[in-house]
């Protein structure tokens, strides 16, 4: 069995165990293991903009950086999560702080007509999906992201975000209700 | 208000359980309600659509990227660690040359002074106060 392939089949804990040996090959397969999934969160957070790629780094740099300190009380990619989750709540701060009117927002704005345009039905319905993310409010999305794209139980998002469930449940239902209102003009055409 | 409620309970049984109650007020509900039925449709393909809709991957050779970064910020760390550690080894033997140099001269002159105060061991003249402010102790002096 090569390294690789040995990697492959080894536990995140104990691959955790191994980068704390000094064994960098460990830690490039934990980031491949979980890069789809912070990849997800982070554009779903993000949409689909340059810094989305630098705050993933910044995730795993900084799971590197305090891998001493990870314990394994919760599940590997929870915690990736959660780092994820906070980092982009960061730069969404960090980008209101700066807030001028962007080509971004010019672009958003085709979403708050109701009555699709000829063009924009040729967009992409994963486009169209993520551009519709980005005009809900920031603790809307956050929910609907860790409980529909990555399939979190209410109770886990719950935990992960530290919110009454009931707080949860009705975040997500104002969440898709707002998500159905922005998509309803395009739904016939997914 | 009703179609509100039966609104409400549509999107809470996507997410938590249901009591037997709310199913049967839901099952009712759905079975008069052809707008509410659509509802659940359009629930249904937009869950559907936003978890198919993320986007899997960053862009590429991101784990290269990440790897490079690392390296990087361990060899800056090193450099600095390589400073310090240089700086102290060298600090330390002008720090003990200094204090050799300051016993010295201490000693020698405590062997050559008359008597052993702190003064004279210092190097020390002895001046009173009034000959500090007297204006001709500098000229006597040169």
């Amino acid at each position: 069995m090569t390294n690789i392939q040995q990697l492959n089949s080894e536990t995140d804990i104990e691959l955790i165990s191994k980068v704390r040996e000094g064994e960098q090959s460990a830690f490039t397969e934990i980031v491949k293991r979980y890069e789809s999934k912070i990849a997800a969160t982070i554009y779903g957070m993000l949409g689909n903009c340059d810094e989305a790629d630098d705050v993933g780094q910044e995730v795993f740099i900084r799971f590197y950086n305090l891998i001493e300190q990870f314990e394994g009380n919760s599940n590997l990619g929870t915690y990736l999560t959660r780092i994820a989750i906070n980092l982009s709540l960061n730069e969404i701060k960090r980008k209101k702080r700066r807030e001028f009117i962007s080509w971004d927002i010019v672009k958003h704005k085709d979403l708050e007509s109701n009555q699709p345009k000829q063009n924009d039905i040729k967009f992409e319905e994963k486009e169209l999906i993520q551009k519709a993310f980005q005009k809900i409010k920031t603790k809307f999305r956050v929910v609907l992201i860790l409980r529909i794209v990555q399939g979190y139980s209410t109770e886990e998002t719950s935990k992960i975000l530290k919110l009454p469930l009931g707080t949860v449940l009705s975040r997500l239902a104002r969440g898709q209700k707002k998500l159905k209102e922005l998509l309803t003009p395009y739904m016939e055409a997914m | 208000m009703k179609y509100k409620h039966l609104q409400n309970l549509l999107y809470k049984q996507f997410d938590s359980d249901l009591s037997k109650e709310e199913k049967e007020t839901l099952e009712k509900g759905l079975s008069e309600s052809k707008k509410l039925n659509l509802e659940k449709e359009q629930i249904v393909l937009l869950r559907n659509s936003v978890a198919k809709s993320s986007q899997k991957s960053f862009k590429p050779f991101f784990t290269e990227r990440i790897i490079t970064k690392i390296n990087k910020s361990n060899k800056s760390v090193n450099e600095f660690d390589e400073f310090t550690n240089s700086l102290l080894f060298t600090f330390k033997r002008i720090a003990f040359a200094s204090l050799l140099a300051t016993v010295l001269l201490l000693s020698n002159n405590f062997v050559q002074a008359d008597e052993a105060t702190i003064e004279s061991v210092l190097g020390f003249e002895k001046i009173s106060i009034v000959d500090v402010f007297d204006p001709t102790l500098i000229l006597t002096r040169e």
